[in-house]
């Protein structure tokens, strides 16, 4: 095939062009800016499908990179001749170390893809094990660079707490969805979440289970003190007595905002949980379903539709309804039990 | 067969006749139009569809013979095909194509630009959509300087991006390179 001859591209008309630059990958879009700045005005002046954009900061480079699909781009020599050329000015000397220097020209290119595509970072996923100075550094310019951040993933192996605690305390900017999955050491102490105040706040443990004890990761004034809308729980250490305050504490006021709760907790006396409490129970064929409102997020939401049946019917004083129902998996006696609370508020009865 | 060129004779029934700008007549199949919006919305505005309506040959003054000959062959391959819809697979990155398409586009960047203009003109959204795609592909892994040249930019960047060498400024006008911004293809002439 002859390819020798040019694509005039500049010369299609301009419905034309669009859809050419619209059908582009995000890696051949930030290619064909780099060739001219008429192209950078043509191509911030389209409004991009699917243009979210995703950083991973990984443990791996020590640095963090745009995601492009699943793959992060590798900052690479040639790209950092290329981010160097974009016309931001770095300041660097013989003795700027390796990962501050990744860390600007990542920072540059970041900030040189958002113009390009006249967004914001939507969501970032974490590495639990990177450096602290380089979290420290990506969280200040996280609170800078933006007003709000749509989705966070920390994930990893969490061998102690300083990462988790320095990340709620240097974060500023609000967060819709905060998503933990991590692995943590029997010897975890309690993070220190601070306020969450969330949209969707979820914490995924992996390999505990009942023969093993929970670390005191949370604490119950962590859900009292908690305004979120949605809250999924994993392996916590609570007690029926932290569930009782939790459930009074919804009772008196607390987390006014709050849909949905769920949280795993090891095998407790159901008896002591509803004594003391005002509650009616419902029959098992009394089925009512939960919806939480459609909202677009980057990870995948911890509830999508969920049914109750009958369960502990409970009333605050301004006269809205939650369910509470614990649940276990008789087959499987290692298994930790659900606590389930949904609060009535946006309901389609089945 | 639902193509035939050049024709003198009555048109039959359901066939028009376009002419291209170096004058050649190609006679064509009205089920086959319904795939050009353009075509389709001029066959409905002048009732061409009804047996008792005659039929002008419509000039096609931004077609070549050849453009009109390859875009024939295109729509006779997507005959059958349901109607095109501006869905997400257009935008999609797995987005591969049948081997007929890959063999009918295996065609000269220069002719590459030729056919989508006359799609464009013609209103094939599928046809329009492929081009855009397999364009946007044929800069994949490429340097700046590279897509430059494959895409017949003039560079207004002082460094190269790549090496940082001082990019030799281009003496055109701004305006070079420029086409007039169209919003849609302007009706045939009647």
């Amino acid at each position: 095939m002859e390819v020798s001859q040019p694509f005039p591209i500049l010369k299609l008309p301009f419905v034309a062009l669009w859809n050419v630059i619209k059908s582009m990958e995000r890696k051949e879009l930030i290619d064909l800016s780099f060739t001219s700045k008429r192209l950078v005005t043509i191509i911030k002046s389209i409004p991009i499908p699917n243009s979210d954009i995703e950083i991973g900061i990984t443990n791996l480079q020590s640095s963090f990179f745009p995601q492009q699909n699943i793959q992060p781009l590798i900052m690479t020599e040639d790209l950092q001749e290329r981010i160097k050329h974009l016309g931001g000015k770095f300041d660097f000397n013989e003795s700027t170390g390796k990962e501050i220097i990744q860390f600007e020209y990542s920072k540059a290119f970041i900030d040189y893809i958002c113009a390009l595509y006249r967004s914001e970072i939507f969501a970032v996923q974490i590495d639990v094990r990177i450096p602290i100075p380089l979290l420290t550094s990506v969280l200040e310019w996280m609170n800078d660079r933006q007003p709000v951040l749509t989705s966070c993933l920390i994930y990893g192996d969490c061998k102690d707490n300083e990462t988790i605690d320095r990340f709620f305390q240097k974060r500023i900017l609000p967060i819709r969805q905060l998503h933990l999955n991590l692995k943590l050491s029997p010897e975890a102490k309690t993070f220190n979440f601070g306020i969450l105040e969330m949209e969707e706040f979820t914490a995924r443990h992996r390999d505990i289970n009942t023969l093993n004890p929970i670390p005191n990761w949370i604490t119950v004034e962590t859900v009292l003190t908690s305004n979120c809308i949605i809250m999924c729980i994993g392996a916590s250490p609570f007690t029926v007595t932290d569930l009782k305050r939790i459930i009074k504490g919804w009772i008196n006021g607390n987390n006014p905002r709050m849909e949905y709760f769920h949280v795993e907790v090891k095998k407790f006396n159901l008896r002591s949980l509803l004594k003391g409490i005002e509650y009616e129970k419902r029959e098992t064929t009394f089925e009512r379903m939960y919806i939480p409102e459609n909202k677009s997020y980057k990870i995948q939401r911890p509830v999508t539709k969920r049914t109750i049946s009958g369960g502990y019917d409970i009333r605050r004083s301004d006269g809205t309804v939650a369910t509470f129902q614990v649940l276990s998996r008789p087959q499987n006696p290692t298994a930790l039990w659900k606590f389930v609370m949904v609060i009535w508020k946006k309901t389609v009865d089945s | 067969m639902s193509c035939e060129e050049p024709t003198t004779s009555p048109t039959p029934e359901n066939n028009i006749t376009v002419v291209s700008s170096d004058g050649k007549e190609f006679l064509l199949d009205l089920k086959l139009t319904e795939q050009s919006e353009t075509l389709a919305r001029l066959i409905s505005n002048f009732e061409y569809d009804r047996t008792d309506v005659k039929k002008d040959p419509v000039p096609l003054g931004n077609i070549t013979s050849a453009q009109m000959q390859k875009i024939i062959e295109w729509l006779q391959h997507h005959r059958y095909y349901p109607k095109w819809e501006q869905n997400d697979i257009h935008y999609s990155t797995s987005f591969t194509f049948e081997t007929w398409v890959e063999e009918y586009l295996n065609i000269p960047n220069n002719e590459m630009f030729e056919l989508l203009n006359a799609a464009n003109y013609l209103n094939i959204p599928r046809l329009f959509s492929t081009i855009c795609r397999i364009m946007a592909s044929r800069i994949t892994g490429k340097s700046a300087e590279q897509i430059r040249t494959v895409l017949n930019i003039k560079t207004d960047v002082k460094n190269d991006v790549y090496t940082g060498i001082p990019i030799q400024e281009d003496s055109s006008s701004s305006e070079d390179g420029m086409s007039e911004i169209s919003l849609s293809p302007s009706p045939p002439p009647i």
